[in-house]
């Protein structure tokens, strides 16, 4: 039971008969208009007996509502199965005067036998707030300004300046995280004619085709100079087939004699890749040099100003 | 064993001369729509069954039924509609009442070429039964089996505008057409021809040239038309990236598709790629071949999400990009 109750207003009227008691009580006698009021029922029935509560609708008398109810509370009192059972009623009235809250029975009953308890009527007084009628009648007031405390906000603002930092710090680490990264790609950044004429040293010296390997061969020489040409003429060269890299030397104005050699290589690599040809022997030979007259073609040219320094990658336009 | 190539480009020597004479035959009837008469010839060589798409008045109908003329076989053309009926189609068993019997009685789909005139018109039970006559290549009448005659080539065509009142083919069932070839408008020159040629006083009748047989033995060359492994890995590049195209940095279309093409995609796209090469008269196909048919193969067996419709991604678009990104051999 809360502590409110202790301050009840001992208004609590009990009749006992046979053993059995019950009663009725509220916590105050005066209110205001819709004050509320807690109304308390108890009662105490020994063993074999059968008590029927009182019934409570939404209204008390006509003149009290029935706000809210708790369930009933039932406990042990001693060893004989005497049960204390307590319901509390939470009631409120609008109607100012002087009321009596009606004697709620309690009907015991034990074989044939019934006892009827009724609780004792309980006055309340309802009263009205007293108006001044010699003052003139006021508007609603308005939302009150509440004063400005810094002390609301320190939280707010600590929580910005963490966001803050942790953002600040996540945004320092991916850029050093990236940075390495982009460091070494620009390290491995090489020159794309110079890469290619490696590559081509590098088929050379294998001469796969000696092994029998003339499709590998072959493969290897289309695939460098396609490469390079998707570096140095920015053209998407491993993505399209050999007429559609031809129409784009064209388009691009590269000079004649490496669109032929580009035609003769592709042609021949297509023969032996698609077409399992095998070329003359000499013929092995000759395409590696039509590649590097390919690259030799269209590789930048080393303007006298410009004389040591590795070059631009303007390709042979 | 290694295929000879030069034995292979001499028979097809021996096995293509009918192609050019087709193709005078239909030129005579269809000005332009090269683009058209290839594909249905690659149909015709590789076994695989066409659908075109193209608004009315492109002359779709004309040519196919121009094709069926050149070639001495049986012809048949269907016109759906919704009251078409399976039986309508296939054929059904009558009652012979002086022999007290039923009797099968064939319907128009026993011919060697069909042409399905605005498929899409007929109810899903009429596409069903002929889908699946070309599919088996046989069709049961009552208790017989009868197989269709060889060669057995269809030929439909869609309208794809007016879609009310039309049943259009499911997923499934349009995976069947080897090629579906969308058809645009002549140019204008071609146009000012067209107007020619219909303003005479006789239109053209293309001749009957070419024997069942030669295109069937021309079917068997195309079968030898040789392939390298490198064009087998681009075809299944090309198709595992409409599967799974973030594994071939096209993850901007991951939402957009919502199936890819099926296996039955990778073997349409390789034999049209071996009819094209006939037809190009070469002995072996280069990935020119592959990107030259890939449309027509694809464009029908790729799913697109709601997604990609609400955006305007077409399959096209996405087999264009699918190209533009896997690597060539």
């Amino acid at each position: 039971m809360r502590s409110l109750l202790s301050a009840l207003i001992l208004c609590f009227f009990a009749l006992s008969s046979f053993g059995q008691t019950a009663g009725a009580g509220t916590d105050r006698k005066r209110i205001r208009l819709g004050e509320e009021i807690k109304l308390k029922l108890e009662s105490e029935i020994p063993a074999g007996k059968q008590l029927r509560w009182p019934e409570i609708t939404d209204t008390l008398g006509g003149v009290f509502e029935v706000l809210g109810r708790q369930k009933p509370d039932t406990t042990k009192v001693d060893s004989n199965g005497t049960l204390h059972i307590e319901q509390q009623y939470l009631i409120t009235s609008f109607d100012s005067g002087s009321y009596n809250l009606p004697a709620f029975p309690f009907e015991f009953t034990q074989g044939n036998d019934t006892d009827l308890i009724l609780a004792n009527p309980i006055e309340i007084s309802v009263l009205t707030v007293p108006v001044d009628t010699t003052k003139a009648i006021k508007d609603i007031r308005g939302i009150a300004d509440v004063p400005f405390d810094i002390g609301e906000y320190i939280p707010w603002i600590l929580g910005g300046v963490i966001l803050l930092a942790l953002v600040t710090g996540l945004i320092y680490w991916y850029l050093r995280r990236k940075k390495p990264a982009q460091a070494a790609i620009s390290q491995k950044k090489t020159i794309p004619w110079k890469e290619a004429l490696l590559e081509l040293d590098r088929i050379e010296k294998e001469a796969v085709w000696r092994a029998g390997r003339v499709k590998q061969y072959y493969s290897a020489l289309s695939d460098t100079i396609r490469k390079y040409y998707e570096e140095q003429l920015k053209i998407p060269a491993l993505e399209s087939t050999s007429d559609e890299i031809l129409d784009m030397m064209r388009n691009r104005g590269v000079n004649s004699e490496a669109q032929d050699a580009s035609k003769k290589l592709f042609r021949t690599s297509d023969l032996v890749k698609f077409a399992k040809t095998i070329p003359d022997e000499p013929m092995h030979a000759e395409a590696l040099i039509l590649s590097r007259r390919i690259v030799e073609l269209t590789k930048p040219q080393e303007t006298p100003s410009a004389e040591g320094e590795k070059g631009k990658e303007e390709a042979g336009e | 064993m290694t295929p000879d190539i030069g034995e292979i480009n001499a028979k097809i020597e021996r096995e293509s001369a009918f192609i050019e004479l087709i193709k005078l035959e239909l030129d005579k009837v269809i000005i332009g729509q090269h683009y058209m008469l290839d594909r249905l010839l690659i149909g015709l060589l590789a076994n695989g069954h066409i659908l075109l798409e193209g608004v009315p008045g492109l002359a779709k109908t004309l040519a196919i039924k121009s094709l069926a003329q050149t070639v001495k076989a049986d012809f048949s053309r269907i016109q759906f509609t919704p009251d078409l009926l399976p039986a309508d189609l296939i054929g059904t068993m009558i009652y012979n009442q002086k022999q007290e019997s039923f009797s099968v009685r064939k319907g128009p789909v026993f011919a060697n070429f069909i042409l399905a005139d605005e498929i899409n018109r007929a109810p899903a039970k009429v596409q069903s039964a002929l889908l699946e006559a070309m599919q088996e290549r046989q069709v049961t009448i009552g208790d017989s089996t009868h197989k269709l005659p060889e060669p057995f080539l269809v030929l439909a065509t869609q309208n794809p505008v007016e879609q009310e009142g039309t049943y259009p083919l499911p997923e499934a069932q349009v995976d069947r057409f080897m090629l579906k070839v969308v058809i645009g408008y002549p140019s204008k020159e071609d146009e000012t021809k067209i107007i020619r040629a219909n303003l005479g006083m006789e239109y053209p009748k293309p001749s009957q040239i070419v024997q069942p047989e030669q295109i069937l033995n021309a079917r068997k060359v195309v079968r030898e038309v040789y392939m390298d492994e490198k064009i087998e890995k681009y075809i299944v590049d090309i198709v595992f990236a409409t599967r799974f195209p973030k594994d071939h940095h096209l993850a901007q279309f991951e939402p957009m598709i919502s199936f890819g093409a099926s296996p039955r995609a990778s073997i349409s796209l390789a034999l049209a790629a071996k009819a094209y090469a006939f037809i190009k008269r070469r002995g072996y196909v280069i990935p020119e071949d592959i990107r030259a048919i890939c449309k027509d193969v694809l464009r029908h067996r790729i799913g697109l999400t709601y997604e990609a419709e609400a955006e305007n991604i077409t399959t096209e678009h996405i087999i264009s990009e699918i190209l533009n990104k896997v690597e060539v051999p």
